[in-house]
């Protein structure tokens, strides 16, 4: 039968008692169901009950297995335990080198650790680490739930920001078809009564509506202004590697090239007695997008550009 | 001092062309050469290599490929051109890589960069798809292929509208419309931006009937109402009509898709020519300038392959 239907000590079957949970020390790995937990260890600390593990376990220490895999699970439970101790960011290092060398330090403890290589002076490694470094890493601590914080109010912050904005077009969207019948209910009253003056009613419900939008816009607004604020604490948390980077330069959409040099004026109109006509006759032209002004601007590009004259200095 | 070139390896073929990939001398450059055959054609060189030199040599754009030098070699004419290792479309193809927002955005942004520099200089590339975005090691992306490139037609030329790759193909073409503009391009460039978020082609129709329908299905059905005057477009059929997408069946579909992003993307893929982005309006929209920023060119995701050859290089000579 397959090792992980029963329990090694007593014996029950996963087949016959489904609800059967099994349990696992990190001291060991050796795995027991919950009722034998119950049974060895509620009086207080005791031997692993496998034979010739001398380890000693204690209730409050097992837990449900995550992974099938042992080997992974205590990779796991180790990488945490270490990152506990070792918990400096990459902001906390002014040189990459040395945080990168922070990083190689940690693989080599968790490896032992893991790998059961030099397990005592690893043990001892840890242990002197925490004591010399209790201060920062307690700073360390707070300053990332600070930061998990912060991330959990912009997460929270974007669903109420795009919540908000479905709502708005939902509203504005109904209310621009109310507009519209009552509308239409005022034209055909005006036809009827011959009055002038679309009724009061009318005009009241307009200027409602657009105030309920702005009202709505507004919020909308200030929600936006929340989140980049957030986003900026998150940003702004380093001053480590990040702001000995040499400042970028801005962005710009043209990168720099936007072609302000001009070598003519444009007209609104220009007289060009076949195409003007041709164009506006044709329905296919507007149809396809096409625009005589841009036909216009090409010529001109093409004639001052290739000589490469500014009219206006010409003629001073 | 003289300048030659050497071709070391064959890479493709096309109808009209051969590709080598090879080197300047002295200055060891990468390059590619594009030999054009000729001879195989009865009116002498083929159309779209003059359009490539002629348009090519006028521009000169960190998005746009670079014409280094034409040479002519037992009456061959040969374009030396940037060697551009990599092109998009092998990107989105490769499911091994990861998106990020501010990738897609940096892809976008050089892209339209590259083509503002065309449009501004009145020229219309005709054929943009991911598999003509090529892409330098450096991560630069940079437009190629202008064999179908012209410049902006006067009003008593027609053009043919049997151009851009089918899948790109904006709807003016499609109905047939002989006096498009440089706003086909922007079509193009809004329908790789879908595929860039969607990982997979946005309207793949299977001829030219069928992307019609695919159009529309997912765009809406334009009408005179939506477009005025389209109803005289040669090719225009009383279809079948779909409604316009809302914007939360949109949101939908573009899950990733931010606000801005999708209004960009509405902006692009306006059926009606008039009312679509152009290159500057796209570029000053507010999508660029939101959270996340670009991502830097050289940081964007590459096919790993050469990597690996690289390591395994340095593996066997540590053996």
């Amino acid at each position: 039968m397959d090792t992980e239907e029963y329990c090694p000590i007593c014996k029950t079957d996963k087949y016959l008692s489904p609800d059967m949970k099994f349990l696992i020390n990190p001291e060991c790995y050796h795995k027991i169901c919950e009722s034998c937990v119950d049974r060895f260890y509620s009086l207080g600390p005791s031997k692993c009950m496998y034979p010739n593990c001398n380890k000693i376990l204690r209730r409050n220490k097992f837990k449900t297995q995550v992974f099938d895999d042992l080997s992974i699970e205590k990779e796991c439970d180790v990488r945490s335990r270490v990152m506990k101790v070792f918990n400096k960011n990459e902001e906390d290092f002014s040189d990459l080198k040395d945080y990168n060398q922070y990083l190689e330090e940690i693989e080599d403890i968790v490896n032992n650790l893991v790998n059961n290589v030099d397990i005592e002076e690893t043990e001892k490694k840890l242990k002197d680490y925490e004591l010399l470094n209790q201060k920062e890493i307690l700073e360390n601590n707070t300053k990332q739930v600070e930061k998990d914080q912060i991330q959990a109010d912009l997460t929270k912050l974007e669903t109420q920001l795009k919540q908000e904005k479905r709502r708005h077009e939902k509203q504005t969207a109904e209310e621009d078809k109310l507009l519209k019948k009552a509308n239409e209910a005022a034209l055909i009253d005006q036809m009827q009564n011959e009055s002038a003056q679309p009724p009061q009613a009318v005009r009241m419900h307009n200027t409602n509506v657009l105030r309920k939008s702005s009202a709505r816009k507004k919020h909308i607004k200030e929600l936006e202004e929340q989140i980049n604020m957030h986003r900026r604490a998150l940003g702004a948390g380093g001053h480590g590697i990040e702001s000995s980077v040499p400042p970028q330069t801005p962005f710009t959409p043209f990168n720099g090239d936007k072609d302000r040099t001009k070598y003519y004026q444009f007209q609104d109109n220009y007289y060009d007695p076949i195409f003007n006509d041709m164009v506006s006759k044709d329905p296919t032209f507007t149809a396809s997008g096409y625009d005589i002004k841009k036909y216009f601007k090409r010529s001109l590009a093409e004639a001052f550009t290739g000589l490469n004259i500014f009219v206006s200095e010409e003629i001073s | 001092m003289t300048i030659s070139y050497t071709k070391e390896k064959k890479v493709g073929e096309g109808t009209y062309a051969v590709v080598y990939l090879g080197k300047q001398l002295p200055s060891e450059r990468n390059i590619a050469v594009k030999e054009i055959k000729v001879g195989t054609f009865k009116d002498g060189v083929d159309m779209s290599a003059i359009r490539e030199v002629k348009y090519l040599q006028e521009l000169k754009h960190q998005n746009v490929i670079e014409l280094v030098d034409v040479f002519d070699e037992e009456g061959n004419i040969n374009l030396v051109l940037e060697f551009l290792p990599m092109d998009l479309e092998i990107i989105i193809k490769d499911t091994s890589l990861l998106f990020q927002p501010g990738d897609v955005k940096s892809w976008m942004l050089m892209t339209l960069r590259g083509l503002h520099h065309c449009h501004r200089n009145f020229i219309l590339h005709r054929d943009l798809k991911p598999n003509n975005l090529l892409i330098s090691p450096d991560g630069e992306l940079k437009i190629a292929d202008f064999g179908l490139a012209r410049s902006l037609s006067q009003p008593n030329e027609r053009l043919t509208s049997n151009v851009v790759t089918r899948w790109y193909r904006a709807p003016e073409l499609l109905f047939g419309a002989r006096h498009y503009t440089e706003v086909i391009d922007v079509w193009a460039v809004g329908i790789i931006f879908a595929e860039l978020m969607l990982r997979t082609p946005y309207l793949p129709g299977k001829d030219d009937a069928d992307q019609l329908t695919v159009t529309f299905q997912a765009l809406g059905t334009p009408t005179d109402k939506t477009w005025p005057g389209v109803s005289t477009l040669p090719l225009y059929k009383s279809l079948h009509v779909y409604p316009e997408p809302s914007r939360a069946e949109l949101l939908n579909r573009f899950g990733a898709a931010s606000e801005e992003a999708l209004n960009l993307m509405i902006a692009m893929t306006r059926m009606d020519p008039n009312k679509r982005c152009s290159t500057e309006e796209a570029l000053t929209c507010k999508y660029f300038t939101e959270y996340p920023p670009p991502t830097k060119p050289i940081n964007l995701p590459m096919k790993t392959q050469k990597k690996r050859e690289s390591e395994e290089d340095y593996e066997s000579n540590k053996r």
